[in-house]
């Protein structure tokens, strides 16, 4: 029985409720005291040191910012650094490498845990490896590929023994964001893919044995099987990885600080420097908002769009 | 298709894959490590072009490991571990029943429960940090373990992930624990656990590296040199004028090893999926 | 493990974070009332232990006085004080402060008032030393040390390349233009570069080269509020910079901190840096000698000057005793000199003393003894004192990396002039 109900139950899962026993009916009442107990240390944890520092967060965006003047002032700050030019740069720069940052992490970390999930000697020594980079501090991780890119540093010593020419990376327009998601993907991509071998491996081996019967090749039981079953793990790893992604700010601040010409200024480096540099905590403030509300744009539309949130 | 011999080949395809993906990860951490064990006036040498030097450290040295045991790096790196470790069995004892309760129960104001959860972790942690520490400190909460863990343990994501888990438990196997007359609590450790051991890992994971790559936090609300954290010593070997770049890679490498060698040890309950456990019982 | 042990464990963790945090609630800080003070004292982390003789000298003329010493690295320390004080975190006593970032800390109300002390500070560091702690007329810290940059240079790549050693007396300084066809030789005779700054992208090291073309420090008006940084000057002397890089005779895409390796590791023919760099090169085994910063042809002679300043936090609950202990470390002569100088002692003895040590030991020492004095009294020029300089020197050195980094040197400085004049307005 319990062979078929794994097989079965993303099918009938959702047609439960119509058929839901008596006993179950009777339960619910209890099931909401239930839940309450069991919801109530993890939302006293997430009200009380996330939503309500937000709160916070919203009022002091409200506040006056500089020196000597205090007050409520609406909107002004949002206004403020919604005019500024190196604000809005930065939200076009975040949202080109959002788009192009998350399908890659993705995609890398889906194909990995596909080749990481067969029966390969030592599979879990590759796997623990892959995600070592994710356990680097993050500071020195940054340190480490400064270097590499280093216009004389080792990655132009690598491409020069293969015939290519010397490449500029962090120092040009054109090659830096891309340098910068080479280092976060490098970091991200280990750490990702262990969620979506969890998720291979529960996938019941039946539906295989059942799609090779119908004869379909490997390509069409990845896309027939694979994918539909993965869908709930997926959209975790797409949601965590895209918000993870718009939180980028260690290595962007230790190499580049944004530049050249502002071609890696990310919105979180600018909220930084505008929190812990230039002391303009309203105008930081603002800017964590809106981008909460962008984030939050995104999310939403994953969830609304994406299989996997049921 | 299907020989033996056909597999093999496969298999060793496969194994060289794998191999290949490792040496990408591995390859800046091997870089830094010879680092680690040259004169700092080497580090920067035979970069480019490569030459076999670039690959050995010659000339050896142990300085490095004598500046990164002498510094203030062996107490922050057991800092962080109690600060971790902590996190990661409070955070799983908060998030678990939080995430069986919003996927095998049922209840009103389910959805807004789990907005609450979803809008926590698209917030900048970094960003509210100030305000917090404020909050922190009129809590005398500064310059302790406790100040450190406590932002770790509420994580949304992870809760999110255990939910995303938990819905693949089949309900059938609900159903019949109940009509066993088995209790919620009972059905979470007996029958959601056991069969989520990869998720269990997974949420790990995130509550683990929240706090293994914390840095704003702990500079904030434990300045204090007796609670240092890894990262922060490791940051401290960059002097004014003068960054101790040997000692970096070294601290920073020990940093990565320390969870490589946990993770290791959890490889085996990859193993275990819902459907192989549950054709067992 | 049976179900009920799962339970009690779990039971008894959830209960252990509770009973933690209510505990934390009710217990008080560590705040003692026995007589004794414990001094929290933030400074930013440096080689050598700066000031621990000076410390345990104060501790024992003071009995019950106990100083904590927490080191944070350079780019933390800012972050740190911008964010504890904000929220007013009262365990910072006394911090180092960077001097031109004292009027920003003081504006915003992080420093104590220590325009009391105003006559000492005049009389052990020199009036222009209070010029540069104060802000709104009055003073914010104590002196601590100074600052110049000077320029190293290769010997043994001169020597190949048959360039005679520029002199280090400050009255035959070299100009940029001798300095640059120098070093194409030295480039020609096979050193892979000519020139090289340390702080390639730092306003601090760069601003010499702008006074010295006649383009001021680049911020004017009430309160230095208004950038000026779009004059010919600035446009000509920014260009010249950025021929640097693009004509290869300097490097790009390294950072500061790996900088003077390339001078220690024969890189370089001429190389820009402080006194700070020194003991490190004489470390090296490089064969090289020190020579005054150089300056524009027909420009003005224009060194950088100032450094650390040691400030008291406002929100310190024990200010007398942490005014004692800051003046104790920078005016005190006694005090001052058991300080080893992470820059240059401002302390009139000290400085003395410094240099006297510094010239006993002959030769090169001598040299460097001979141009840090002479650049100290003639040539220094303090950072611009404005409340709005932190925003200056962010934007300003992404500005100079852009323009290392190949950025049209005009295009590159109106862009910073717009943000400057944006982000000023909070100011105004």
């Amino acid at each position: 029985m319990p062979k078929l109900a794994a097989r079965t139950s993303a099918t009938t899962r959702s047609g439960s409720a119509a058929t839901r026993p008596g006993w179950l009916k009777r339960l619910t009442g209890r099931e909401s005291y239930v839940a309450f107990w069991f919801l109530l240390p993890a939302l006293a944890m997430l009200v009380l040191l996330r939503l309500w520092p937000l709160g916070g967060a919203i009022a002091t965006s409200t506040q006056a910012s500089g020196f000597g003047k205090t007050g409520f002032v609406g909107i002004d700050n949002y206004v403020r650094i919604l005019q500024d030019a190196t604000f809005l740069n930065a939200l076009k720069v975040t949202l080109l490498f959002t788009v192009l940052v998350n399908p890659f992490q993705i995609v890398l970390a889906l194909l990995f845990a596909v080749l990481l999930v067969q029966k390969i000697p030592a599979v879990g020594l590759w796997r623990s490896i892959i995600f070592l980079p994710a356990a680097v501090p993050q500071s020195v991780s940054a340190v480490i590929w400064g270097i590499v890119f280093r216009p004389d540093g080792p990655m132009n010593g690598a491409l020069k023994v293969l015939g290519i020419p010397q490449q500029p990376f962090l120092t040009s327009p054109s090659q830096a964001l891309l340098s910068i998601i080479v280092i976060v993907s490098w970091v991200g991509v280990g750490f990702w893919m262990m969620f979506l071998i969890a998720g291979l491996k529960d996938i019941p081996a039946e539906l295989y044995e059942a799609a090779e019967v119908d004869g379909a090749g490997s390509l069409r039981k990845f896309f027939s099987v694979t994918i539909p079953q993965l869908r709930r793990p997926l959209l975790f790893v797409l949601v965590a990885d895209t918000v993870a992604n718009f939180l980028v700010f260690a290595p962007v601040q230790i190499l580049t600080k944004g530049g050249p010409t502002g071609s890696t200024d990310l919105v979180m480096v600018e909220i930084f420097n505008k929190a812990f540099t230039t002391g303009d905590l309203a105008g930081a403030t603002a800017g964590t908002v809106l981008l909460v509300l962008v984030v939050l744009a995104v999310v939403t539309a994953q969830f609304r769009l994406l299989p996997g949130r049921d | 298709m299907k020989k033996t011999f056909g597999l093999s080949v496969q298999k060793y395809i496969l194994l060289i894959l794998a191999i290949l993906i490792s040496l990408y990860a591995l390859a800046p951490l091997f870089w830094a490590g010879i680092g680690a064990f040259r004169t700092e006036q080497d580090i920067f040498k035979y970069m480019n072009p490569l030459t076999w030097q670039s690959f050995i450290p010659a000339p050896f040295t142990w300085d490095n490991v004598q500046v990164v045991l002498q510094s203030s790096f062996p107490r922050a790196l057991l800092n962080s571990i109690i600060v971790t470790a902590s996190t990661v069995a409070l955070g799983l004892a908060v998030s678990v029943p939080a995430a069986f309760a919003l996927s095998a129960l049922k209840f009103r104001g389910q959805g807004l429960v789990f907005a609450v959860i979803l809008l926590s972790f698209l917030i900048p942690f970094d960003s509210i940090a100030i305000p917090l520490s404020a909050t922190f400190r009129t809590l005398h909460l500064q310059d302790g373990f406790l100040g450190l863990i406590l932002p770790g343990i509420g994580n949304g994501l992870a809760i999110f992930q255990l939910r995303q888990f938990f819905l693949n438990v089949p309900l059938e196997l609900k159903e019949a624990a109940r009509l066993d007359g088995m209790g919620w609590f009972a059905l979470m450790m007996k029958i959601y656990v056991p069969l989520a051991k990869p998720a269990l890992i997974g949420a790990g994971l995130l509550l683990f590296i929240f706090q293994w790559q914390a840095y704003l936090w702990p500079l904030l609300i434990a300045p204090d040199p007796q609670y240092i954290q890894a990262p922060i010593a490791i940051a401290n070997y960059a002097g004014e004028h003068s960054v101790a770049y040997g000692a970096i890679f070294l601290a920073g490498i020990v940093t990565a090893l320390v969870p490589l060698v946990v993770l290791l040890f959890t490889q085996k309950y990859f193993t275990q999926s819902i459907a192989t456990s549950g054709s067992k019982g | 493990m049976s179900n009920h042990t799962t339970r009690m464990v779990l039971g008894a963790l959830v209960a252990s974070v509770l009973f933690a945090a209510v505990a934390g609630c009710s217990s008080t800080g560590g705040s003692s009332n026995s007589g004794s003070v414990t001094l929290n004292f933030l400074h930013t982390k440096n080689a050598d232990p700066t000031w621990a003789k000076a410390i345990s000298a104060f501790e024992k003329a003071n009995p019950g006085v106990t100083i904590k010493e927490t080191e944070t690295s350079f780019d933390d320390l800012n972050s740190q004080i911008q964010a504890r004080l904000s929220v007013k975190d009262d365990t910072i006593d006394v911090y180092t402060v960077d001097g031109p970032r004292l009027a920003n800390s003081a504006a915003q109300g992080f420093l104590a008032d220590l325009s009391s002390y105003k006559s000492d500070i005049v009389s052990q560091t020199g009036s222009s030393a209070a010029d540069s702690v104060t802000y709104a007329g009055k003073q914010y810290a104590f002196p601590q040390w100074t600052s110049t940059n000077l320029m190293f240079y290769n010997k043994s790549v001169l020597k190949a390349a048959g360039v005679a050693d520029p002199s280090a007396d400050p009255a035959s300084r070299q100009t940029w233009e001798d300095i640059v066809a120098n070093g194409k030789k030295a480039q020609a005779a096979g050193t892979k570069y000519a020139v090289g700054f340390e702080q390639v992208d730092r306003y601090y090291q760069l601003q010499p080269l702008f006074e010295s073309a006649g383009g001021g420090s680049g911020l004017t008006g009430k309160g230095n509020l208004t950038p000026a940084i779009t004059t010919p000057e600035w446009e000509k002397t920014a260009s010249w910079y950025g021929n640097l890089f693009s004509s290869g005779l300097s490097p790009r895409g390294i950072p500061v901190e790996q900088m003077p390796d390339q001078f220690t590791s024969g890189n370089i023919a001429y190389f820009v840096g402080g006194p700070w760099n020194y003991p490190a090169f004489a470390k090296s085994g490089v064969d090289f000698g020190v020579a005054p910063f150089p300056y524009f042809d027909g420009g003005k002679k224009v060194t950088t000057s100032t450094s650390w300043t040691v400030g008291v936090s406002a929100f310190s609950a024990h200010k007398d005793i942490a005014e004692k202990f800051a003046k104790y470390i920078t005016l005190d002569p006694k005090g001052a000199n058991l300080v080893y100088p992470e820059g240059l002692p401002i302390q009139k003895d000290s400085l003395t003393s410094y240099l006297a040590d510094l010239t006993a030991k002959g030769g090169r020492d001598a040299d460097l003894a001979g141009i840090i004095k002479y650049e100290v009294a003639n040539t220094g020029v303090a950072r611009p004192t404005s409340v709005g300089y932190v925003d200056f020197e962010t934007t300003m050195n992404k500005a100079f990396a852009d323009i290392r980094n190949g950025t049209d040197a005009k295009t590159s400085l109106d862009g910073a002039s717009t943000q400057l004049t944006t982000q000023f307005a909070r100011y105004k």
